[in-house]
Order: C-alpha cells, then structure tokens, then sequence
C-alpha cells in the first residue's frame, strides 16, 4: 500500500504541471496543434488515476486548453470528481474548470447539486465563496431551483465576503428561476442598507440589473434609492443608482423632477468624470422624460450641454467621444441647445480618431439648416478628399446625401448644387455606395422637373467620361452611377444638346465591360435617344444622317446581342431588329421619326411608393371574399378564422361573426399586410408621412413640381459645386437687399401699423427662399396606417419572466406577505410514494383544508379590524402633514415624516434624503408629492399631494383581493395597469410551485397553498381549493425497493427528456451499488457517459440507508416525439446486511407518454389567436362525460397532469396551450357543461395530438 | 453587465479570456479574432471605446498586452475604463511589477511559491526576442528584457 503511494508520487513527480505545458507550447511555435494532442494524450492517461492531485493537476491543464480553444466537454465528469475534493486547492480547480467549461446543457450537472449544496454550507467560508463563484457561471434552472433556497440562506451569513457573493448570484438564479425573485425579494431589499459597503454595493447591482428590465416593479424602492444616492460617497454604487434612476423616471415624472436638483448638484461637484457623465445621461434621460412645457429646465439642458462641451473639448479622446455620444441624446430633444456648438462639432470632424469623427457626423445630421447646408456640406466635401480610409469615406458620403435629402430635401435651396455634389461624388474611387448616388440622381432628376435640364447635361458629361469612372469597374461600385446617367439622359433625351454625340458615347464597345443591368439600361436608352435623334434629323432636308445613325446602331448593337447576360441580349436583338426594319423604310424614304418615338411617348411619373395600395377598391369588390367556392374541409376555418373551434362554441363566435365590424377589417387588413410582407413578389411600400387620401388615382394628384429658374447655369465641363455657393450667397445678398427695400416701402406705408413683423437682422430659417420652387412629390400612407405595436421585448428575453410585481412584499416588510406556495423549495429527501387514489385524495383534501379555512377566515375579519384602524391612522397623519404643509412649505419640501426635517432657506438646496419609517417610505406617491417646486405653485401641490393620498386608498379598497396580507395604500396606478398580465403569471407560477411541493411531499402545506391560489388569481373565493397532486407514478416495486418516475422535457435540447427516478429503501437493509439500466429502441435511448457501451447500465450516484429515499435522473435522447412508447429496463443493486449481502435486480418498465414531451410554456391570447389562424394546425377533438370535478380543477389537472398553461378563461370556456419539446404547438379549448367536458385541439402533428388526448381521457378516466 | 474579459498581447494571441457568459467555443474564437482585429488596429490617438455587435468593448494598452473587457450597452464606459486599471494595479501588487509573461504563466488558480521564469535561462532568451515595441516602457532588467506594463492612468 505505501509503495503504491510512493509510487503515485513518483509518478507525479514527472507529470506535467501547468507551468511545463504552458512553456512546452511556447516551445513548439511550429508544430503546436501536435504538441498539444500528444498533451491531451497524457492528461487522458492522468485522469484515469485514482490520485486526485494527478486529476486536479489534469483538470487545471485542460481548463487552459480550453481557453486556447479546445474542446474539453468530454472531461466533464472528471472536473465534477475534481469539484468534489475535500481539498480547497483541489476544489477550486475543479469550481474554476466547471466555471469556464459548463454550460446549461452539460448532462452532468446534474450530478453536482448535492455537492454545490454541501460546498454552499461548509464551514470554511472560502470553500462557500468558490462554490458561489462557479455557480454563477453554470447555474441551470435546475440548480437555481434547488438551490435557491441555500443561497437566500447565505444572504445573511456572518461574513460579508460570502453575504457580497450570494447577493450577486442570486441575479443569476432569478433569472433561471423567475419564481424565487418573490421570495427572495424582502432580503435582498435589506442588503440595500448592509453595514458592509461590498455587499451594499453588491446589492444595488442586482437590483439595478434587475430593475432596467422591469422598472415598474421597482418605482416604490425609489426613495430608498433616492436616500442612499444622497448619501453614498461611493462612486460605483452612485452610477448604479443613477442609471436606475434613469430607468425609473420614464414611468414616474414626478420622480424625474425630484431628481434633477441632486442630480445638477452632483454634475457641479463631483470630479469623476464617469460619475459626472452618468449624471449627464441621466438627466436628458429625464428631461426626455419631462414633457416640453418645462421651462425652468433650460437651465438643466444649458448645464449638460456646457458640461459636454467641456468633455469634448478635453484633450482625452475618450471624452471626446463620450461626449458627443451624449450630446447626441440631446440633439433627439433639444436640437437647437446643440445646434449652438456647431462650430466644436465641425471642428470634431477634424479629429485624427475615426469614431470620434463618426459621432461628430452623427451630430451633424441634426444641426444643418437652410441657411448653412451648402457650407456644411462644403466642409465635409473637404474632408471627403482628404479621407485616407475608405470606410470612413464611405461614411462621409452616406451622410452627406443623408444630410441633403433629409425630410423631402427640406434644407436644399439650390438643385443644381446638389447635382453638381451628387457628380462630385462619383470621382471617389473605390466607394461601395455609387447605387446610393445614382438612386440620389434619379430621384432628383424626376421629382424636381426644372432641374431636368440641368441634370441631363450632366449625365451627358458623365456618359462621355464614362472612361474616369470605370477605371477598373468590377470591384468598384461607382459605375453604378452610369445606370442612372444613362437612364436620364434617354429618358429627359429632349433636354440634351448634342444628342448623337451621347448616343456614340453610349455606344462604345468599351460598354460591353460593365456589369449586365448597366448594359441593358444603356440598350434600352440607346433606343430611346436614336428616336429623338432620328426626329431631329429627319426634319433636315438630308436623309443621309438619318441614315447613317440608324447603320450606326446596326454596327454597334450587335456587340450587346452576343451579350453573356440575358436581358441585355433580348432588349439588345430586339432594338437591333426595330432598327433594320427602321433602316429598310428609310432606305424607302419613308418618315418613321414620328412612329419611332411614339415607342416611347408619355412621360414617366414620379409615383409614391405606396401609390399601389391608394387604388380604391371598388364598390362591392370583397377582397376577402372567395371567389370560388373554398374547398369544403376547410371551410369553417377560413370564413372565421378566429374562431376555429366554431362549432363548438357558437357563444364565442357569434358576436364576432356578425359585427365584421371596423376592427375585423382592420385585423384582416393587418393580416394582409403581414402576408404582403412575407411575399417577395409583392411590390413593398416604404413607410412615409401621413397623408389624406385622395380619391383619383393616377398621376393627377401628384403634385407638378412649377419651377422659376432664376439662375440659369451653363456651367461648362464637370462642375464645381463650391461656385454655387458662391453664387448662392449673391442670391441670398440681392434678396436680402430686394427684401430690405420692400420693408423700408411697407414700413413707410404703414408706419402706424402693427410693428415691424420682419426683422431685418440676421437672416432667419424663413427669410430663405429657395432659388428653385420646389413641389416634391409627397408620400403618401394608406388611411388605415397604424403605428407599429411591435413589442419591442424579446421574447426570448430572459427577464421578461421576471416582471413580477413586488410591490406588496416591499410595501410590508414587517409582515410576511408571501403565500405558502411561493416558498422556496427546501431541500428534503423526495419521499417515495405511490400516487394517492382518488378517493383517498379527496378524504386527505377535505380534511386539510377544513381546519385552516376556518382560521382564515377569522384572522381576516381581525385583519380587516387592524386596516381599517391602520387606515385612519396614517388619514390623521396625512392630514397633519396636509396641515404643516400649509404652515410651512419647506418643511416638506426634502424630508418628511414624524422626524424632524432639516430646515433649508433655498429651495434649491434642499437634498435631505426621506428619513422616514418604512411605511410612509412606501407610499410612492406621497413621497413624490413632496417634490420640490417653486413657491408659487404652493397651492397647487397641496392639492396634487391631497389627490394622491386617497387614490391609493380607494385602489385597495375597490380591489377584488381578500388576501389577508393584503397590504393597504399601496396599490399605485402601475401595477393595476399591469394586473391582468401578471395575474396570469401568478397562475403559472402556482401551478408550478405546487407541482414543485407536491415533489416534496409537504403535505399541511397543500390546503394553504390552494386556498391561496384561488384568492391570488383574483377569482371568486367559491372556488374549493385543489387537491393534492403528484406526477409520480409507480415504477417498479419489490419487498427491498420502490420506484417511482416523472418524465419532463428539456427546455434546452429538443431531442432530450430527463427521467427522475426516487428510489425508495423499503427494507431493513442498506442498498448500494445500485445500477439502471434500460434495453434501448431505435427511437429512445438512455444517455450513457461517454465511453461506455450501448448496453452498460448507469450507476445510480448514491447509496440507500434504510427506509431513505433518494431521487436520480436520466437522460434520454428520443427521435420522434409523436408516439408514447415504453422501455424495459432493469435496476440491479447490492443488499447488505450485517453479515450478508446478495445482488438482486428489479424489471421496470418506463412508459413515455406523449404528455411527457410537452412544456408547459406561457402564451398569450393574441399568439395563440395568431397561431390558430395560420391554419398550419389539423383539429381533432374528445368528449368526456361523467367528470364530477369544479371546472378550475379540472383546467389544473389538465395544467399539472399535461403540462398545459391557460391562456384564457372565459366562465366554463378555457382556452390552453402547451408546447412540445420539438417546438410542436398544441392548442386546447376546453368546454364544460354539466357533467360532460368537450375538448377540442389542434396541432401541427395529428398524431401527437391524438395521443395527448388519449392521455387527458385516461386521466379523467381514473378520476 | 460585464460579459467577457480579455487579455491578448500585441500579436493577437488570448493570454487569458474569462467569459460571465457561456460562448460556444467556435464562436469564441471567432469573438477573439472580431475583438482583437478591432481593437489593436487602433492607434494610441484614438478613443478606447469601439462598438461590437451588440456590445461595447473597452480596452486598455499597457505595454504589450491589452485588456479588453466585453459589456452590455447599458454600462457605463469610464467606469469599466477605470475597473481595468483597478485590475491592473491588482495584478502589478500581487506580482510586484506585472508583466505580460506573469499573466501567461500564472493562470493556476492559488498562490504558487515559486515564479517559475523569473530566473530562467529560456525565458530571458524569450524575452531579448520580444521586439520593443515604440509604445511599451521598455526597461531592461537584469533578468532579460522584461516587459513592464505602462501605467497610464488619467486621474479621473
């Protein structure tokens, strides 16, 4: 024995540490991936050893691997051994491994719940910290549901370091188990005020993550807050705070307007520019907040924006963009509190450092007017040519054109100008956006006709110098622009001035170079400008030159004919034809000029994008209607489809059928439009502003753009836009000049008018006039537009579960205010038993609940005693306070309450945090009242603070709730609001709770816990509380053991069920070595550890003491869900006795329901509506008569039983749904009259359905 | 929220990476690659804030090494700017004067007696390769050409 341990250290002596590996590796440049296999080789070969320093030394070279990069999943149980040691350095090897390397779906978690449980309780605090540590990287649902309860524990620890830890964990354990928020939520709050600033600080951060999510749910923790941001020196805690707050005054004003004053003082004083800088942000987070009619808040915006002013021009570049990242929060609000700092702005763009050059331009979007467009746009010209990289280029163009065509062209006084940029442009070498130029340059050529001239000439120019452009054109996308010279210059071909010329430009062989759908506009054009030209030609007396352009495009067309890319050989060997035929009639002397062009008569007009949809549907056009009669089996459906259980329920769908009212359309149209979306033939329309519809379709109504060409420019060769800004500023003089000596006129006219209304200072926005008048095509949006509801929540969104409200637990934290059923799960060994016959069922159910029902109902009348005098009480206090507030109005301004408030003379100086006790604290919105406001409006505050008092009182009193603990005053506006959405989380969240008791067999607790529920759920107290219920069934059993299984899906792996499995030592003896293992299908197998045979058993990880029970889970990775299916399988294990030990074995067979494989998963009405129409789903429906049982227990059994959630209960209707592992969606209608319950369903997979149903029969069946 | 730490030297190779999040390691490495090319491009001029598909990324040069910390929109910048120099000023305590070859060799967990390279022939050698860099504070030690973390820190 000692020489193997000798041995084992000699062994170790040789092995690698990590250290070694790591220099091996760097050792190894060349030949690496080989060095480090031949590693993993050894550390294989380490593990399979029984030393547990060889393992840890093992595991703490692969966890650095894995950081290279390699896959190390395959050692996960050996880091779960390594977890396990007693040893701290080993342990925390093992903790580091698990942290980097486990994931949700690594099976072997599973395995480590006990140990973290035991780690969590050690009494070496650093063996909790490691645990706590690892935990948080690889919490699963599973782990935070059994180990909730532990960590809330640890929340109170003696030591702070462990206190710090288990508050911050317990975010990751709400957000794998939502439920626990609840429950943990009273000591968290407390950790608020911990003595220890780490475990403060720690606190603050939870809930501040928590609270961005959810904020309502947290306003009533804002004077808390409030009171530590008063009083915290800590820098970190404080821009938690704020950013909280930030979050918060969105949904409270009130609260926005408390906040300002210690906020700006916070900005004046503080010198940590990440604290003044959340300051800042914050405070235009709640002046965004804030309606505009806020005066007295100028100053607060003049105070940020000084202050980012500074920050921008501080020499740290990190500033710099920090604060043009904030001043373009401001810009959103207050665009002109900006537009003053254009000239910092400007100077930004200058900036060596790209982003903060990409932020100034951001800025600039918001700042350019009429009057400095042209220079802004100069300025970012400049910076165009100097730009060294491309993608900063690119950004400079896209917003320069960004800039221009903003709202219509709203700021363009000059088209012509913007021509000449847009032609600028297309000099940029190598940039990616010459489509966003060409689309730039027609839009404008259509849409503004008095530029057309103008424009053609231009594209004239470019088609002639179409060699600059296409230097190598392939990888450039500023060819792009050509597509829209040429298109131009054949459409608008009655401006050019030298038609043929363009025409041979268009026609050079060097053309055929150019990607497909620029060659085929070029033919197309091409034919467009030969029929002018031919007009003009044949007017001259000479038919030669006619002639001669028609063989001119004889010649060269054939080029385009042999083209690779389809459309332009079919446009180009069409026009080729026309042109021969052409030829030969000239050749005639036949005048074809007026037939040729004729081809292309009619103007093309600008149409909005949404024209399409104006077209009016004719009277007595249903659009809805079938045109043929629709095939009959799915007639029910299509007709109403919202009703598809129809026939069932004509209640329901009645009223819906016959008021095919307003809504309905508008639904149908909705839905419409969704398919319109998904259509990809569909011609989409962009969205654009709101306009009335007008009832003549067609081009009428577009407006005729009536242009008064003041400055006619013939500027020769590619222009240059800098003279049109000279030229402008000429303008603007001369009229401005013009404008003067009117006004002097009219002034002397009527001195003893009204007063000058002109100023004639500096020139403002109006006093611009555009050098085009300009009617731009409007666009329109159709009379039905509905501002999207897209809800902007993920639904994947992990916090959405947590919007729970806490509202009543923060309110009386005296009080215990949380049902039995939302108790943490306490760990306690899952007591083996067999389900319960119904009959005994219902004696145990009755005979629970008549003791405790009784009671409660006194202790609420004495309750309701205590209220109503707690009522008066704070009345009389309010009042008083109602009283001094008259008396003295500073009084109240900060600090409230029985204590004595510190005096302020200045209003602006009062920060007194709200010391006050912890039921005043809760009454959000007195506290809010109390707010600081000029003195002015004294009187108006009395009254706003004498609104808010009674509101919340009437609330409560008004409330549908009888819940004992019901706390008083404390129902705000928001959480009403909110009700209906968390009623039914409640309902789930019981639902799930009770399931989660029921495993844990707390049998006194189930009356309570049903008696609850029905009060919660703010339904009628008639209804009976539930009975017990247990999902375990019986396994196998014999006179040594007993076993009883549930099967539940995995959220995560759709191919995957978990199998948990209590086994139950029903003997005198101690079983161990116990073994399970299952004969595998095709379609279901029992997850194995790799390396081990398809046949070998899995060893069950504990050993069973008499009359213990224990609980195991499998893994099963199953193909088809659709089929129930069982599998044989055995349970081998050891009996020991004192003297004697014999191997036995037991037969089991597992029996997957199709039940089994569903997930109970939220839904909400308007999904499930969706979900229904969208016709994927095939019905099928089950009668089952005889059930004696209250509906609501009928929806929980089905609820429990078959992992279903409500959606919606109308009287003895409810509507459910459940959602399969393979994301099947199953959708349930409920019925009950009497004592017949009809079930209809529907399902994307028939068969499933049909067995699910099967199932609900047999489940009632045994009732 | 914090969502990953990273350590890479000026070539672009992970010294330490520490994900709060789990990150497939395909897309891990993917990540690191996306983070690296994003942030060593960078000059010393320009701003030490770059958005990264949904994340904010905030790095900090000292000397050869960057650390690149991966937070949610949400946070605040000059406060995990300043959390990195705290890290680092931990790290340069802990190893008194932190180089880039303490961080590759001490990723074990727990204190080690022993420094192992601190005398050792081979890494002096490692270290006269290293190039010096125009940036890093180069101060050559009797142990070889150690590379010092620079401590920039703006008072803030």
């Amino acid at each position: 024995m000692a020489l193997k341990i000798v041995k084992g250290s000699i062994d170790r002596m040789f092995d690698k540490n990590l250290q070694d590996l790591v220099r091996g590796i760097r050792n190894h440049k060349e030949d690496e991936a080989k060095y480090i296999s031949t590693c993993i080789d050894e550390i294989k070969q380490e593990l399979k050893q029984d030393n547990i320093a060889v393992k840890a030394n093992a595991v703490c070279k692969l966890t650095y691997l894995q950081m290279l990069g390699y896959d190390v999943s395959w050692a996960a149980f050996n880091i779960v051994e390594v977890m396990s040691s007693s040893k701290f350095t080993y342990k925390r090897i093992g903790y580091l491994a698990a942290s980097q390397c486990f994931h949700e779906s690594t099976d072997v978690i599973m395995l480590t719940t006990n140990q973290i449980r035991k780690d969590l309780s050690s009494p070496n605090q650093y063996d909790t910290g490691v645990a706590l540590t690892g935990l948080s990287c690889f919490v699963t649902p599973d782990l935070a549901r059994d180990l909730a309860n532990d960590i809330m524990t640890l929340m109170s620890h003696t030591k702070p370091y462990i206190r710090k830890k288990a508050v911050l964990i317990m975010y990751k354990v709400f957000l794998k188990y939502p439920e626990s928020l609840r429950p943990a939520f009273p000591r968290l709050k407390e950790k608020l005020e911990d003595p220890d600033p780490g475990v403060q600080s720690a606190a603050v951060n939870v809930i501040c993550e928590l609270a961005r999510r959810n904020p309502k749910n947290y306003l009533s923790l804002a004077p808390l807050f409030f009171k530590l941001m008063t009083s915290s020196t800590n820098n970190w805690v404080l821009i938690k705070i704020i950013k909280l707050f930030g979050a918060l005054t969105p949904l409270e004003p009130r609260l926005g307007k408390k906040l300002i004053e210690p906020l700006t003082n916070l900005i004046h004083s503080t010198s940590a520019m990440s604290l003044l800088y959340e300051c800042v942000n914050t405070v235009i987070a709640v002046l965004i907040s804030l309606s505009s009619g806020m005066p007295n808040h100028s100053a607060s915006i003049q105070l940020c924006v000084q202050k980012l002013r500074i920050l921008i021009e501080d020499s740290d570049q990190n500033l710099k963009y920090l604060g043009l990242l904030a001043m373009s929060k401001i810009l959103k609000t207050h665009p002109k509190s900006v537009q003053s700092h254009k000239d910092l702005i400007l100077q930004c763009l200058d900036d060596k450092d790209e982003s903060i050059r990409l932020r100034a331009l951001d800025l600039l979007y918001g700042m350019v007017s009429k009057k400095n467009l042209m220079e802004i746009v100069k300025k970012l010209m400049l910076h165009v040519d100097k730009a060294e990289g491309t993608t900063y280029r690119d950004e400079l163009l896209t917003k320069i054109i960004d800039i221009c065509s903003q709202s219509n062209y709203q700021y363009i006084t000059n088209f012509e100008w913007y021509i000449s940029i847009l032609v600028e442009l297309t000099r940029l070498e190598g940039t990616r956006h010459g489509h966003l130029i060409a689309s730039q340059m027609l839009d404008v050529a259509i849409r503004v006709k008095a530029i057309r001239a103008f424009a053609v000439a231009q594209m004239a120019t470019l088609l002639d110098n179409a060699h600059l452009l296409t230097g190598n054109m392939q990888r450039n996308g500023i060819c792009e622009v050509l597509y829209a010279a040429a298109w131009i210059c054949g459409e608008f071909s009655e401006h050019l001035e030298n038609p043929m010329q363009t025409l041979e430009a268009m026609l050079r062989p060097k053309v055929a170079t150019l990607p497909g759908h620029i060659q085929a506009v070029y033919v197309q054009n091409a034919a467009k400008l030969f029929a002018t030209v031919l007009k003009s030609q044949e007017g001259n007396t000479d038919s030669t030159a006619a002639q001669e352009t028609s063989q001119l495009m004889i010649d060269r067309l054939p080029l385009f004919v042999q083209s690779a890319n389809l459309e332009v050989q079919e446009r180009a060997s069409c026009i080729l034809q026309l042109v021969k035929y052409i030829q030969k009639l000239q050749q005639k002397d036949v005048e074809v000029a007026e037939e040729v062009s004729a081809l292309f008569a009619g103007e093309l007009n600008p149409v909005a994008p949404k024209a399409q949809k104006k077209v009016p549907v004719p009277e007595g056009l249903d659009l809805d209607a079938w045109i043929n009669e629709p095939p009959s089996e799915s007639e029910s459906e299509d007709e109403q489809p919202k009703a598809i259980f129809a026939k069932e329920e004509p209640k329901h769908s009645r009223p819906r059928h016959t008021e095919v009212d307003e809504k309905e359309l508008a639904r149908r149209r909705e839905a419409r439009k969704q398919e319109q979306a998904n259509n990809p033939f569909y011609i989409k329309a962009s969205p654009s502003s709101q306009k009335v519809y007008q009832d003549t379709p067609g081009v009428e109504h577009i407006p005729v753009v009536q242009i008064d060409l003041s400055v006619p420019l013939k500027v020769p060769g590619l222009p240059m836009s800098d003279q049109y800004v000279k030229l402008e500023e000429e303008r603007r003089q001369k009229e401005r000049a013009e404008k003067k000596k009117k006004e002097k006129k009219k002034r002397k006219e009527k001195r003893s008018g009204r007063g000058k209304k002109h100023d004639s200072g500096p020139e403002s926005e109006e006093d611009i006039t555009p050098a085009h008048m300009v009617d731009i095509v409007t666009e329109e949006m159709p009379e039905n537009a509905l501002p999207s509801d897209d809800d902007d929540k993920d639904p994947n969104d992990p916090h959405k579960a947590l919007d729970i409200d806490l509202d009543n637990l923060v309110e009386t934290a005296g009080r215990r205010p949380l049902a039995d059923s939302e108790k943490l799960p306490v760990r306690a060994h899952r007591a083996a038993e067999a389900p319960k016959s119904p009959a005994e069922d219902g004696d145990a159910e009755s005979a629970a609940t008549q003791a405790p029902k009784k009671k409660s109902g006194k202790e609420k009348r004495e309750k309701k005693k205590d209220k109503d005098s707690d009522r008066k009480k704070s009345k009389e206090e309010k009042k008083k306070k109602k009283h001094k507030h008259e008396e003295k109005e500073e009084d109240l301004l900060g600090g409230q309450g029985d204590e004595p408030v510190v005096q302020s003379e200045e209003t602006s100086e009062v920060a007194v945090p709200p010391t006050s006790t912890s039921a005043e604290v809760s009454d959000l919105d007195f506290w809010l009242s109390n707010a600081p406001v000029p003195s002015n409006t004294q009187k108006a505050t009395t009254v706003a603070a004498a609104e808010a008092a009674p509101v919340p009182k009437l609330a409560s009193g008004t409330a549908p709730n009888s819940e004992p603990d019901e706390p008083k005053d404390t129902e705000t506006e928001e959480t009403k609001s909110s009700k209906h959405k968390k009623k039914k989380q409640k309902k789930e969240k019981e639902e799930k709770e009770k399931k989660k008791k029921k495993k844990h067999h707390h049998h006194h607790h189930h009356s309570d816990g049903g008696g609850e529920e029905s009060v919660q759920n703010g339904t009628v107290e008639e209804e009976e509380p539930l009975p017990p219920m247990s999902n375990y069934c019986l396994l196998a059993e014999n006179s040594y053991i007993k076993m009883v299984y549930d099967i539940q899906g995995n959220l995560q792996d759709g191919s995957q069920v978990v199998v948990s499995v209590i086994f139950e030592n029903k003997c005198d003896s101690f079983l161990k070595s116990m073994e399970f293992n299952v004969l595998d299908s095709l379609n279901s197998k029992l997850q194995r550890p790799e390396g081990s045979g398809p046949h070998d058993g899995l060893t069950v990880p504990f050993q069973l003491p008499p009359g213990v029970s224990n609980e195991a889970r499998f893994v099963f990775t199953v193909q088809s869900i659709v089929m129930p299916q069982k599998l044989k399988g055995t349970l081998t294990f050891i009996v020991k006795n004192e003297d004697s030990s014999t191997h036995e074995k037991l037969d089991f067979k597992l029996h997957f329901t199709c039940t089994s494989y569903l997930i109970t998963t939220p839904c909400y009405s308007d999904a499930f509506a969706k979900l229904l129409e969208s016709g994927d789903l095939k019905g099928s429906s089950v009668r089952l008569e005889g059930v004696n049982m209250p509906f609501h227990h009928l929806l929980a059994r089905i609820c429990f039983h078959h992992h279903f959630s409500v959606v919606e209960r109308i009287d003895s209707c409810a509507s459910m749904y459940s959602r399969s592992i393979q994301g099947h969606h199953v959708c349930v209608l409920v019925k009950t009259s009497g004592q017949t319950v009809s079930i209809d369903a529907k399902c994307d997979e028939p068969t499933l359905l049909g067995n699910v149903l099967d199932e609900i029969k047999q489940t009632f069946s045994q009732c | 929220m914090i969502r990953f730490v990273l350590l890479v030297n000026r070539q672009g190779q992970t010294r330490l990476s520490r994900y709060y999040q789990p990150v497939e390691l395909s897309r891990r490495a993917a990540l690191e690659a996306d983070v690296v090319r994003c942030c060593l491009s960078r000059k010393r001029d320009q701003c030490s804030f770059v958005e990264h598909r949904d994340l904010k990324l905030v790095y900090r040069q000292y000397a050869a090494l960057y650390i690149v910390v991966g937070v949610t929109d949400a946070e605040n910048e000059l406060s995990i700017y300043e959390l990195v120099h705290n890290f680092v000023e931990v790290l340069d305590k802990y190893f008194s004067r932190v180089s880039e070859l303490d961080v590759s060799y001490h990723v074990q967990p727990g204190p080690s007696s022993h420094h192992p390279g601190r005398d050792d022939p081979e890494r002096t050698h490692r270290g006269d390769q290293q190039k010096p860099s125009p940036c890093s504070s180069h101060r050559p030690r009797q142990d070889g050409g150690r590379l010092r973390l620079q401590m920039t820190f703006h008072s803030q």
